[in-house]
């Protein structure tokens, strides 16, 4: 027993001091080494200094909808998957600590106010940058923060995947285009594909309603499944502006009257826009923010009209989408945006 | 506390340091101490439920034990409806209140039974299970009842097994968990690697595949029928390694103290028939209910009846899986192809065929095939979106452009890999000789670095 003691301790020491190694090789040679990453856009938000950079912060829909070469030659797209207010927060607060004074895109959708930091904020975007300022204390405000984040060998456990497919994904190919931090698609789905994708957003669509209509109704029973199901529901089919993240917002934009905040809400399928139970509460948020924010200017496009071949799915656009989206766009914020 | 968190990182090695510089007199005490901290981890207050559940069936046992006749039987009756109550009040309440509701209000009459806004208490199905054995046990005189209050709440309680089984027996665990046999180096080698294999089905195989799996199941019918057709094989293979993930975790935590629990699996995915399959899967339960319920049950009663009983108990091992008719409905179509295989075999001509090469494949391929179709009932959010999935199976099965480019076929070459990543890693580390093991350790250590997701997701059969 006393030789397999020593034996393992060894082990563990030679198996250590390997992934040391290893932690220190993959930071230099693979996590930073695209540029179009979640993690390098932290970095590259953090230590760029050009005073004409306009910055659009936003989802994955933000990343395939904004394309830099057409909006302004000072646009780069800091856009990420899966990112709201509680990542844009952030990146808001580093951005406006700037002594630039361009515009700031911001870009908004009916679940921008959710507050999910399990969901949104990525532990392998902000990990490899915590000797950025406020990043950790970012992280233990959203709930997000780990001891063994500071431990290198064992921080990116859970992660690598993430930054191997970058590595492999963050590349042009034939119909991939990789530009200042947009990512365009030249996919169109087969109709049958668009067509069940569809289908699958109105079932939900017609299950919230059934669900909401027996809850409004006394004569009706809703049973804990459906109360549940509904909540899920809810999240993706619901506008949810909490106050206080909402009043936060204001804060920062009010923080830099000097600094224009253009909040863009994308174009979205018709059948998405459609199944926002409660859209009318989003155009009166719209209403009052820009009525109290001389700064802050609302660019709605929720609506616009486009064809199902604009799109990569039910609810990204694809290249084509993005061109049409930004043309419109560049023409109606020309002033905001720059030279191109 | 999660075996796939850092805290039961941290959590086990301090458990296993003090258990072996205790006095052997006084593991029990750190024993459940730790068990209590790591079941409080989750909700604190359901620990009531199961000091609630001890100390019934301590009690139970003692006074089955001191009594003969009808009063024996009644102390039994009353373990068994203390500890059903406790179950049908948490897990079954709201299921049966919707279902009276609705058919109060169907026949136009008013229901206003409030349902029980609570959480249901993690692997209550488990310990409940596990508790309720001891007292038949007791009451069949085929165990002593434990007289130390602390080893029988230890039993109970103990927390390697504690929320996702394997149920135990008390004949086996009691005496292990009283005087623990001392640590050899086979059983650590044994633990070592069963802890690897578990995490490794666990953080790599069942939490990468959720995330395939999750996307298309949480939009019916958002895939083609091919797509569904195939994250279906990828739900039985994640709901496979997610729970044996656990178990081998589970049993590779107890080993380091020299306890030895039950195997819960052995290699179910290749079965000729569903019965087999069904004594392979979940060994624990099958063999509870076997013991406890059907052959109490089937004990003399003509082969047509112990037909029904056994679709009866597979409707009962659905319905403890959970509260729902999804999980009726998977019971009961276990249980009638069970017994429908069971007849179909038995027909004379086709006798030949069925032990021929040929035949055995083919029943296996059909088997795993009746697990997989089944298990859409296991996943779907309801009984409409299980229904719709097999429709959508049979009348949409095809490839489409959008999904080459899209990349699904990727993902799911991925998702064959880490399928044939755990059979090779099963397989590796049944053939090595104990010097070459820390190739495996390495390799496993390797594997789960690289792959690991650390969603932190919840195993399946927590909620159980």
């Amino acid at each position: 027993m006393r030789t397999l003691i020593r034996n393992s301790i060894l082990f563990l020491v030679a198996f250590a001091t390997v992934a040391l190694l290893f932690d220190a090789l993959f930071t230099r040679y693979v996590i930073f080494k695209v540029e179009h990453s979640n993690q390098g856009k932290v970095r590259r938000l953090f230590e760029s200094t050009d005073p004409n950079e306009i910055p659009v912060f936003g989802s994955s829909k933000a990343r395939s909808a904004f394309i830099p070469d057409s909006l302004g030659s000072g646009v780069y797209n800091y856009a990420m998957e899966k990112c709201n207010f509680d990542v844009i927060g952030f990146l808001m607060e580093v951005e406006l600590a700037k002594p630039r004074n361009t515009a700031i895109v911001v870009e908004f959708n009916h679940r921008f106010f959710v507050n999910l930091p399990m969901h949104t904020v990525n532990a392998a975007t902000f990990v490899p940058n915590l000797d950025l300022p406020g990043v950790k204390d970012y992280m233990k405000r959203m709930g997000r923060w780990e001891v063994r984040y500071e431990l290198s060998g064992l921080r990116y456990f859970g992660s690598y995947q993430d930054y191997l497919r970058y590595s492999a994904r963050e590349k042009n190919s034939k119909n991939k285009q990789l530009v200042r931090g947009a990512m365009l698609m030249d996919l169109v789905p087969s109709r049958e594909v668009f067509a069940n994708q569809l289908t699958a957003r109105y079932i939900d669509i017609g299950k919230r309603s059934a669900i909401v209509s027996k809850l409004n109704d006394l004569k009706k029973g809703v049973s804990v499944d459906e109360r549940r199901a509904l909540q899920g529901l809810d999240l993706q089919l619901l506008f949810t502006g909490p106050a206080e993240r909402i009043a936060r917002f204001e804060e920062l934009v009010a923080s830099r009257p000097d600094r224009p905040v253009l909040l863009v809400y994308t174009p979205q399928h018709a059948s998405e826009v459609e199944g926002i139970a409660n859209y009318d509460e989003i155009t009166a948020l719209f209403a009052g923010l820009e009525k109290r924010h001389p700064n802050l200017h609302i660019f709605n496009y929720a609506k616009m009209p486009l064809p199902d071949d604009h799109f990569k799915n039910s609810s990204h656009l694809n290249n084509a989408g993005a061109r049409a989206f930004c043309t419109s766009f560049r023409r109606d914020a020309d002033v905001f945006l720059g030279p191109r | 506390m999660l075996f796939n968190s850092f805290q039961y990182l941290l959590f086990l090695p301090l458990v296993l340091v003090a258990f072996h510089l205790l006095p052997k007199q006084y593991r029990w005490v750190m024993l459940l101490g730790a068990s209590c901290w790591f079941y409080m981890a989750f909700v604190p207050v359901y620990i009531l439920i199961l000091a609630f559940t001890i100390l019934v069936d301590y009690f139970s046992g003692l006074l089955i034990e001191g009594s003969e006749g009808r009063r024996r039987k009644g102390w039994l009756i009353a373990s068994i409806v203390a500890n059903l109550g406790v179950l049908a009040v948490f897990k079954y309440w709201n299921f049966f209140n919707y279902n009276i509701g609705e058919v109060f209000r169907d026949l136009g009459f008013g229901y206003g039974v409030p349902d029980l806004g609570m959480l249901l208490p993690i692997g209550l199905s488990f310990h409940t299970f596990q508790s309720l054995s001891y007292t038949i046990e007791v009451y069949r005189k085929r165990e002593p009842a434990e007289k130390h209050l602390g080893i029988f709440a230890l039993y109970v309680m103990y927390f390697p097994q504690l929320v996702a089984g394997p149920i135990e027996r008390a004949g086996r665990l009691i005496p292990q968990l009283r005087n623990a046999p001392p640590l050899e180096p086979e059983d650590v080698r044994y633990a070592i690697n069963k802890i690897l294999l578990g995490y490794f089905k666990k953080v790599v195989v069942a939490d990468n595949l959720a995330v395939f799996v999750d996307q298309l199941f949480g939009h019916v019918p958002s895939g083609t029928g091919l797509q569904y057709y195939v994250v279906a094989f990828m739900f039985s293979v994640q709901v496979f390694c997610d729970f044996s993930g656990y178990t081998d975790i589970a049993l590779g935590s107890a080993r380091l103290m020299g306890i030895r629990l039950m195997e819960n699996f052995d290699r179910p995915v290749w079965s000729g028939n569903l019965g087999e399959f069904w004594s392979k899967w979940h060994i624990s339960l099958t063999t509870w209910v076997r013991d406890y319920v059907f052959k109490p049950w089937a004990a003399g009663k003509p082969r047509w009846a112990a037909g029904l009983i056994t679709v009866a108990v597979f409707v009962l091992i659905g319905f403890w899986h959970g509260a729902s008719w999804n999980f009726l409905i998977f019971g009961l179509l276990n249980g009638v192809f069970v017994v429908g295989q069971y007849r179909f075999a038995a027909i004379k001509w086709l006798k030949p065929f069925n032990k021929s090469r040929f035949g055995k494949v083919l029943w296996s391929v059909w088997t795993l095939h009746l697990v997989v179709f089944f298990s859409i009932f296991f996943r779907a959010a309801d009984v409409h979106d299980a229904f719709a999935i097999i429709a959508h199976i049979f009348t949409d099965f095809r490839v489409s452009a959008a999904e080459l480019q899209s990349g699904f076929f990727a993902e799911m070459a991925m998702g064959f890999v880490l399928i044939g990543l755990t059979m090779c890693t099963a397989l590796f580390n049944r053939q090595l000789r104990f010097k070459y093991n820390w190739l495996y350790v390495v390799g496993m250590l390797v594997l789960i670095f690289l792959l690991g997701t650390d969603a932190q997701n919840q195993f399946i059969y927590f909620q159980f």
